[in-house]
Order: structure tokens, then C-alpha cells, then sequence
């Protein structure tokens, strides 16, 4: 107790000898460089997705299941998280395009909130490629939204045209997950 | 304030400014090493002629076929009968004939009968994609024509295989 009246008259004096006066300053300053934060390729979380097709999911009810997505975001704002393809490519394949491919979220925790949108479609907007929203996570670790991919390779004469010249045939594609601040 | 010290908060909001905006890219890689898979429902076809069969009208029945495709692609299929074995003259594939009667989930029979031609004679039907169902399934009969036949051996035996092919016709 005795140290820490010392240190407040030390403060006080040299205020007093700087502004000649009876009031003291101290300026705080925090620097923000950035309020939101995604990791969806952590260790502990899916990333990439290398699924292949077998005759079970052929035969499977589509769409089928062929992997796990997962992102944690920390934030100072509340924020929104879409997920899209941005790059797509299946020249062996004819009638594939992103519009087979779908998404949902299932779990989010720290304030973060599923939505029940599925769209991955290439060119296509929020609200349809949202996967969730979310608010401040100071002192957690993180928002963790978790769901699946799906793709559904269609059926009869407008289904999946896979070119048997080309096995093994290869679909690649990449799918960005954006966090956006919504602060009004 | 005055006596007292006062402090100043400034908190700054650097770079985005409200606009906060982060992204990243998870790849995502499919694999299709085999778009046609074909299994044979009924697996063996044995038959022992009577009198009855080489009194009745030629060709006669002697037992059905059925196969079932899962396929990402369009295709055909087609049956062909390939002599394993027999001690029977003049026997061969060409004294068996067959047909289509029945076709699901985008299949199509054909009204061809050869079991001892290429293509198209030989072909048993066509489909489509069947993602999402259990697969075409096509079935058919195979009838035998003795006719020509001159068993000398007892017991005169045949034996055969019928390969059933499906080929992708994409284009």
C-alpha cells in the first residue's frame, strides 16, 4: 500500500511541474488494424476437401456428403460469414458446374449463429451464400462454424456426363469463406 | 477537473475503418476413377433339353437375364456370348438369341438380338446418368435354336459365358 501512494505523488508532482497547473494528461492510444480474423485451414479444423467417388455414391440419395467445412473467426464487430466458390474447373465433366455443389452449417458456438442458407454457386450473392453471422469474441476463443459440403452429380440426360477417355476424371475447385463487418 | 487528472481515450480504427473484410480459400478436389459399374443379377443358367424342347418351336427359352448399372455417364450395353466348351457339332453362339423386356431409371432396351455380332446387333440397350437411384436395371430372356445341332457324345454338353459390357457413348 505504501509503494503505491509513492508512485500517485511522483505523477502528480511531475504534473504539476510540466502544466504549471492543477490538471494532469495521459493519452491512451489503441490501435485496431484489424477487427476481424479467419482461420478456416487451422489444424484442428477440416480445410481442403479430397473426396472420391465411388459406385456407393452413385447409387447414394444426392446430394451426397463429401467433407467437412470449418472456420474459427475472431472478431471486435459483429460480422457475417459467406462461403462461395471463386474458382471452378471440370473439363471432363460435362454438365458439372458449382450449382451441384451446396452447403449448410451446422454447429457455431461464441456467439456465432448458423444460418440455414446452401448456396456455393460462383457469382451468387448473400444472403444465399451465407453461412452464418456472429458478434464480438473478445475473451473467447473464437467463433467455430461447422458444417458439410455436398454435391449433387444429377441424374438422366441433364446429369453428370463423366468422359471415360479421361479416368481418372478430376472436378477442382476452390471455395472462399469471407467474413464481412455488418456494423450498421 | 480541476485537482484532478484526467485521461484521454483514443482508440483508432485503422485500415478498414468499419468496413473490416477477411477471406480465405479451402480447395476442394472430387475424383472420378470409374463412371460405369455393371453387375450381373442372375449369375448362371443351367438347362437340360428334353424332348419337350426339341419337339417344341425353335428357339426356345431357357432362362433370364438381368443386370443392373450405376452410371455418371450415358452408355450402352451389350451381351455376347463367348464357347467355353461343348462336344456338340455345328453348336455355337450364334444358336442363342436374346431379348429386352424391361428397363428402369433412364434405361432403354434395344429390339436387337445377337449374341454373337458386334455392336449394334448385340446391344442389349442405353441409359443415363443414375446418380441418386440404384441403377438401371435392364432384364431379358435367351432362348436356344437346336436346330442345327448334331450331338454324337452323351452326354453332348454346351458351355458358355455371356459378357455383358456397358461402353460410355459420351461424344
Amino acid at each position: 500500500m505504501t509503494r503505491k501512494y509513492l508512485v500517485a505523488l511522483l505523477v502528480g508532482a511531475l504534473g504539476l511541474s510540466l502544466s504549471s497547473g492543477l490538471v494532469a494528461q495521459q493519452n491512451v492510444t489503441i490501435e485496431i488494424g484489424q477487427s476481424l480474423y479467419l482461420d478456416c485451414v487451422p489444424p484442428d479444423q477440416p480445410g481442403d476437401i479430397y473426396y472420391v467417388i465411388s459406385q456407393s455414391d452413385i447409387e447414394a440419395p444426392q446430394p451426397i456428403d463429401i467433407g467437412d467445412w470449418g472456420c474459427n473467426v475472431d472478431a471486435v464487430t459483429q460480422y457475417r460469414l459467406n462461403s462461395q466458390f471463386t474458382s471452378f474447373s471440370a473439363p471432363y465433366v460435362v454438365n458439372a458446374d458449382t450449382s451441384d455443389f451446396t452447403a449448410d452449417c451446422d454447429t457455431a458456438d461464441d456467439y456465432g449463429t448458423c444460418a440455414p442458407n446452401s448456396s456455393l454457386t460462383l457469382g451468387d450473392t448473400d444472403p444465399n451464400t451465407r453461412r452464418g453471422t456472429g458478434y464480438n469474441t473478445a475473451g473467447t476463443d473464437g467463433a467455430d462454424f461447422f458444417g458439410n459440403v455436398y454435391v449433387n452429380m444429377g441424374v438422366g440426360p441433364t446429369g453428370w456426363d463423366v468422359q471415360s477417355s479421361q479416368l481418372p476424371v478430376y472436378v477442382t475447385g476452390i471455395i472462399t469463406y469471407t467474413v464481412t463487418d455488418t456494423t450498421p | 477537473m480541476k485537482g484532478c487528472a484526467a485521461i484521454v481515450l483514443i482508440v483508432a480504427l485503422l485500415a478498414w475503418g468499419g468496413s473490416a473484410q477477411t477471406s480465405q480459400n479451402v480447395r476442394v478436389t472430387l475424383v472420378i476413377p470409374q463412371p460405369l459399374f455393371i453387375a450381373a443379377v442372375i449369375p448362371s443358367i443351367t438347362v437340360e433339353i428334353t424332348p419337350v424342347e426339341i419337339e417344341g418351336p425353335q428357339p426356345f427359352k431357357i432362362g433370364d437375364w438381368h443386370v443392373n448399372i450405376d452410371a455418371l455417364t450415358p452408355y450402352r450395353l451389350n451381351s455376347t456370348l463367348v464357347t467355353i466348351d461343348t462336344n456338340i457339332f455345328d453348336a455355337g453362339p450364334e444358336d442363342f438369341l436374346t431379348d429386352c423386356d424391361f428397363s428402369d431409371d433412364f434405361g432403354v432396351c434395344t429390339d436387337k438380338t445377337s449374341l454373337s455380332e458386334p455392336d449394334p446387333q448385340n446391344r442389349r440397350g442405353f441409359g443415363e446418368n443414375t446418380a441418386g437411384l440404384d441403377g438401371a436395371d435392364f432384364m431379358g430372356e435367351i432362348f436356344l435354336d437346336i436346330s442345327s445341332w448334331d450331338v454324337s457324345t452323351l452326354p453332348g454338353f454346351y458351355i458358355g459365358v455371356i459378357l455383358f459390357t456397358t461402353t460410355d457413348t459420351t461424344p
